[in-house]
């Protein structure tokens, strides 16, 4: 608590001292305008570099919104030069004026370069980070693109999830589970969305692949602290996934993996359509994939398993500046083991689950740099076990949720910013699970998650970014729970070093109503979702972050971020609840971590690529149900995802021939496990037997079977594995044809085959006593292509 | 098997891991494991304890423990050392060398449904564990209206077995023995490994107290060899004439409830939620049975089973 009351103390002085300066400023002026490009169409993400006239270095760097409008206040008077700059598109150069008082409009026409050239694109990405760095005050925000994505080496192909696993303050605790955890959360507080819309599991197999074509993204972002009070829903981290539609003109993408094949369709509404929508330009993309191994092999045996996704989005512009947007996701996995030969397998089950989202969003601005926005969308996830020789066995989980939001911006005047909305989200899910006549759970709910949230910006360019806010969250449960949590935010920036470098620190208090109910310790799994209520706490994170960001040179990166986090209300199932006593199926906790985060990159040259280190202890105090005492005495033990040193390297290298090459080593520390400390044959009474015992061991398939063994464990997570090390490299080529473009790949996991740790087997029964184990992946090698026309 | 255990079985066999090196290790640590089960049959009170440690640890003797239960008031119940058959249904593992208790003489009555006992173990060294256990209140079966008497079931028939609630019971583990399936089974080509077979049900929660017979027991061997002869008997029991049987209703507290489901997972075997506490781990369970008998197509004097007369 001190600790957080130091970092009160240095903002309220960092404010102070701020304020102070504010108030011996002259009276400034600035400049808005619109970019469009030849026709007449908003240019989203132009970067827009304002110099002093005879100066290298800009001052101030932004960038165009959704509907190409862009906006920089205040400016000294002055004259000044500002540069256009955006990714296929010559730059622009215009010299103004400002006067005092008086905001001057320019607009631009930026015309399509025929050619990309390459040193557009890394300026173009990272004046991204540098709008990020000139704009946002206290956020943690770092952000993978498309190009970056694919060389990326991944399991079968580019995964977006599993991509961010490099990045600072990210942990994945096991090779199986593209599911992470983000500075010391649980992996139900990240906020996974899908161009603003949340999809509950978004993984297939388990948890070994993301449901995310990589050929739809253009950019992933993870917000990993330092939230603003417009971000709710989550505690610990945002990820977003956006979707590009596409250049607006008939272009087929496709690939073929290991894992499945897929062909992404884009293309642009004709005009006549157009005319009838009244939109100015209309595009959309969409996309399937599917695993075919099962279809490949049908002849010769029967695969059991596979995959579908559909995707598609749609992004049109108004002739007022309006943008509008219409994403869908619908996607399955089917594993069906009753096909297979009952004598072969004789677990017979059919499993299914999947996501179905839809979703619209609306953006309209207005003059002087003002706009609104609204989001309405459904999503939601179900899965169903079912048991083909068994009809009175089934399990089966769902939950849905309905968005409603919107929010407004407005310049008020001065140097302030004032940007407010609202959002309202329906959750109704449900969990039954039953076999043998017997019901073990069947439990439904829901209820309405409320905000409104009021955030207002102060800048002084180069010098300050002041962001106080106020979110207010309402919880209103269908058991009837009634919860209003107030959550104030606040960030300031201070810019040193010539505007090269700046010292951030920001506090708040975040608020989670969802929980998941899977044990994160198992390595592979789905989320089953529950929503606060009478029983069930909600989770209420205090945060607080420190960080210095600076670009010490041309196309480099430094960002350092220390954090506390603070969780009250986190949930654990508690495997030894009274089945009389439905209120005692989850068990309420608290957590606590504290960390480091390095994230060194850079942009420029031959090689670029990034370097992470992290720092992490985390902790979850939770009643031990596990002790079997009546009081169930509190154990405060290390989490899974508490890796304590965490360190990843990427490159991105030319090869010889034209081929691109992209490397990952991964260096962590151990993760904690329980370790046994003896074992014993479990035995179990038998009533038609006068009450004699029966071990156990008879009852499996064999005598070995781990049924035979009930163990003793040690302290809770007191033990860690060895050191995680994985080295994956990838290399692709691009050869262009008349018709297209067709792009191999190989990608080469774990190059130097460690044996990582997934668990130990402890067999005490032998002599002397062994221990084994699992490891996660092996030396993998994958590959495929990829084609465009 | 529970769902995510299943999962996560599904998933491991699909997933391209490998095996690491084995190591030695340390010696496990040596602990006592106390099972001491009280229970009411169909009236009768009784009480059985299995005494051993844990397996390749220093195998300190576990003979001459005393273990004791006591009521509210003065009277004291103690457990007298028995052969092993009277305690153990089958076969032991290896190198297994635990004792068996019985609980002796007139003290048994302290066994009542209902009853908060404390049971406490005490080993010769002086190493002590104790726990607290409060047997589930009576109950009836009310269908079939015999029990605990025999009654007719028809061949290829679900039977719904009712009872009435058991007051503290966090679970009913139904159990039925039925004999003679082996040679019942044989002309449809479905292979019983063992006859009698022993099934068990689960009805989960003190207000749960139905079960369909045969149909619904059965849930812990589904998926082993076993499957066959559970899906033949989804239908009813096969119309011989020579198949039998009881099923004994077992109402089953806290401690046993939490002994025999297990706790968290881990890799390496079974974790299960003790209440004896001290020096070792175990369980002071408490259950309470009722019962009925079945013979499928029966002489005309057996009442049937659904009509209960």
């Amino acid at each position: 608590m001190r600790r957080l009351s130091a970092v009160v103390a240095v903002c309220i002085l960092l404010v102070a001292t701020g304020v102070a300066q504010a108030a011996s400023a002259q009276d400034p002026g600035g400049l808005d305008g619109r970019v469009v490009d030849s026709d007449g169409l908003p240019l989203q993400a132009v970067s827009l570099l304002v110099f002093e006239i005879d100066a290298e270095n800009p001052i101030r760097t932004v960038s165009t919104d959704q509907a190409g409008y862009f906006r920089v206040e205040p400016l000294e008077v002055g004259r000044y030069r500002l540069e256009f700059l955006r990714l296929g598109y010559y730059p622009v150069e215009r010299e103004v004026e400002i006067e005092a008082g008086a905001r001057i409009r320019v607009d631009v026409e930026l015309r399509a370069r025929a050619i990309t050239l390459e040193g557009i694109r890394v300026e173009g990405e990272r004046d991204r980070t540098r709008v990020r760095f000139l704009e946002e005050a206290g956020v943690t925000t770092r952000e993978i693109t498309a190009d970056q994505l694919r060389l990326l080496p991944g399991l079968a192909e580019s995964d977006p999830v599993r991509a961010i696993e490099f990045l600072p303050g990210v942990v994945a605790p096991t090779d199986f589970s593209a599911s992470f955890n983000v500075r010391g959360g649980s992996a139900d507080q990240n906020l996974i969305l899908l161009d603003g819309f949340p999809l509950f599991n978004p993984f297939h197999l388990g948890g070994v692949f993301s449901v995310f074509n990589a050929d739809l993204v253009e950019r992933v972002e993870l917000s990993s602290g330092g939230f603003p009070a417009e971000f709710g829903g989550r505690v610990s981290s945002v990820l977003q996934v956006e979707s590009n539609p596409g250049p607006g003109e008939f272009r087929v993408d496709g690939g073929v993996s290991l894992l499945a094949a897929r062909a992404a369709v884009s293309g642009g509404l004709s005009d006549g359509i157009q005319d009838h929508l009244g939109l100015r330009d209309g595009r959309y993309r969409v996309a399937a994939r599917r695993s075919y191994v099962d279809q490949l092999l049908r002849p010769v045996a029967t695969v059991p398993y596979a995959i579908t996704d559909l995707q598609g989005i749609f992004r049109g512009w108004g002739e007022g500046g309006s943008r509008w947007t219409v994403t869908a996701y619908s996607g399955r996995d089917v594993l069906d083991l009753g096909r297979i030969d009952a004598d072969d397998f004789p677990l017979r089950v059919d499993l299914d689950w999947g996501n179905q989202l839809l979703g619209a969003g609306w953006f309209r601005p207005l003059e002087g740099g003002a706009n609104l926005e609204g989001r309405v969308g459904i999503t939601r996830f179900s899965t169903g076990l079912r048991f083909p020789d068994f009809d009175d066995s089934r399990f089966e989980s769902r939950i849905r949720q309905i968005t409603l939001s919107g929010s407004g911006q407005l310049p008020v005047g001065g140097a302030w910013t004032l940007k407010s909305g609202g959002s309202a989200e329906h959750f109704r899910w449900g969990n039954l699970a039953e076999t043998g006549g017997t019901t073990f759970a069947d439990d439904v709910g829901g209820g309405w998650n409320t905000a409104a949230f009021a955030q207002a910006t102060w800048r002084r360019p180069g010098a300050w970014i002041i962001e106080p806010g106020l979110r207010v969250e309402g919880w209103s449960g269908d058991d009837g729970a009634r919860v209003v949590e107030p959550s104030p935010r606040f960030s300031v920036k201070r810019f040193f070093a010539g505007g090269e470098a700046a010292l951030k620190a920001s506090v708040g208090r975040y608020v989670q109503f969802l929980h998941s109910v899977r044990d994160e310790e198992l390595p592979l799994g789905i989320d089953l979702w529950v929503t606060a209520g009478e029983d069930i706490s909600h989770v209420v994170s205090d945060q607080a972050q420190l960080g210095i960001e600076a670009f010490p040179g041309q196309g480099w990166l430094v960002a350092l971020d220390g954090y506390y986090r603070k969780f009250d209300g986190v949930v654990t199932t508690n495997l030894a609840s009274n089945p009389n006593d439905p209120a005692d199926d989850l068990l309420s906790g608290r957590g606590r971590s504290f960390g480091v985060d390095l994230f060194v990159e850079r942009t420029v040259g031959r090689v670029d690529g990034s370097l992470s280190v992290s720092w992490l202890k985390a902790d979850r105090t939770f009643p031990d149900f596990i002790s079997g005492r009546e009081d169930r005495p509190e154990i405060t033990f290390s989490p899974i995802f508490d890796r304590r040193l965490d360190a990843d390297l990427v490159l991105r290298f030319p090869l010889p021939r034209d081929w691109e090459g992209g490397m990952r080593w991964h260096v962590g520390s151990g993760i904690p496990y329980t370790r046994p400390l003896a074992a014993y044959a479990p035995f179990g009474p038998r009533q038609t037997k006068n009450g004699s015992l029966r071990w156990l061991g008879l009852e499996g398939p064999s005598a070995d079977d781990d049924a035979a063994v009930a163990i003793l464990l040690g302290p809770r997570n007191a033990e860690r594995y060895p050191v995680y090390q994985r080295l994956d490299v990838s290399a692709r080529k691009d050869y262009h044809r008349e018709w297209g473009r067709i792009s191999p790949y190989v990608d080469i996991l774990n190059v130097y085959n460690r044996s990582n740790v997934l668990f130990y087997f402890y067999d005490f029964r032998a002599d002397p006593p062994q221990r084994t184990g699992l490891s996660m992946f092996p030396f993998l090698p994958t590959l495929g292509v990829e084609v465009r026309f | 098997m529970s769902a995510r255990r299943l999962l996560l079985m599904l998933a491991l066999v699909a997933l391209p891991a490998c095996d690491i090196g084995q190591v030695t290790v340390a010696e496990p640590v040596s602990s006592v494991i106390a099972e001491v089960y009280l229970r009411v049959d169909d009236g009768i009170p009784d009480g059985v304890a299995l005494l051993h440690r844990t397996t390749g640890s220093d195998q300190i003797p576990v003979q001459g423990a005393v273990i004791e239960i006591q009521g509210e008031g003065p009277q004291v119940g103690r457990f007298a050392e028995q052969s092993l058959e009277d305690c153990i249904d089958g076969e032991l593992p290896l190198d297994f060398e635990p004792i068996c208790l019985r609980l002796v003489g007139p003290s048994r009555s302290l066994v009542q449904p209902g009853a908060t006992l404390t049971v406490s173990v005490e080993l010769p060294e002086g190493q002590r564990l104790e726990g607290v256990v409060t047997m589930p209140s009576d109950f009836e079966i009310v269908k079939p209206l015999t029990a605990p008497g025999l009654c007719n079931l028809p061949p290829r028939s679900v039977l719904p077995v009712m009872w009435t609630q058991s007051e503290g019971a966090w679970a009913y583990v139904p159990e039925a023995e039925i004999n003679g399936l082996r040679d019942a089974f044989a002309e449809q080509g479905i292979e019983v490994q063992s006859d009698p077979v022993t099934l068990l049900g689960l009805s989960v929660s003190q207000s749960d107290t139905t079960i369909a017979f045969p149909s619904e027991f059965g849930i812990f061997n589904r998926f082993s060899g076993d499957r066959e002869v559970l899906v033949a008997l989804q239908g009813g029991l096969p119309p011989a004439s020579d198949v039998d049987g009881r099923v004994v209703v077992s109402a089953q507290e806290r401690n046993a409830t939490n002994w025999n489901r297990g706790g968290i997972f881990n890799p390496s075997g079974q974790v299960r939620v003790p209440s004896l506490f001290g020096e070792g781990t175990g369980v002071a369970a408490g259950v309470v049975n009722r019962s009925f008998g079945f013979v499928v197509n029966a002489s005309g004097d057996v009442p049937d089973c659904a009509g209960g007369g």
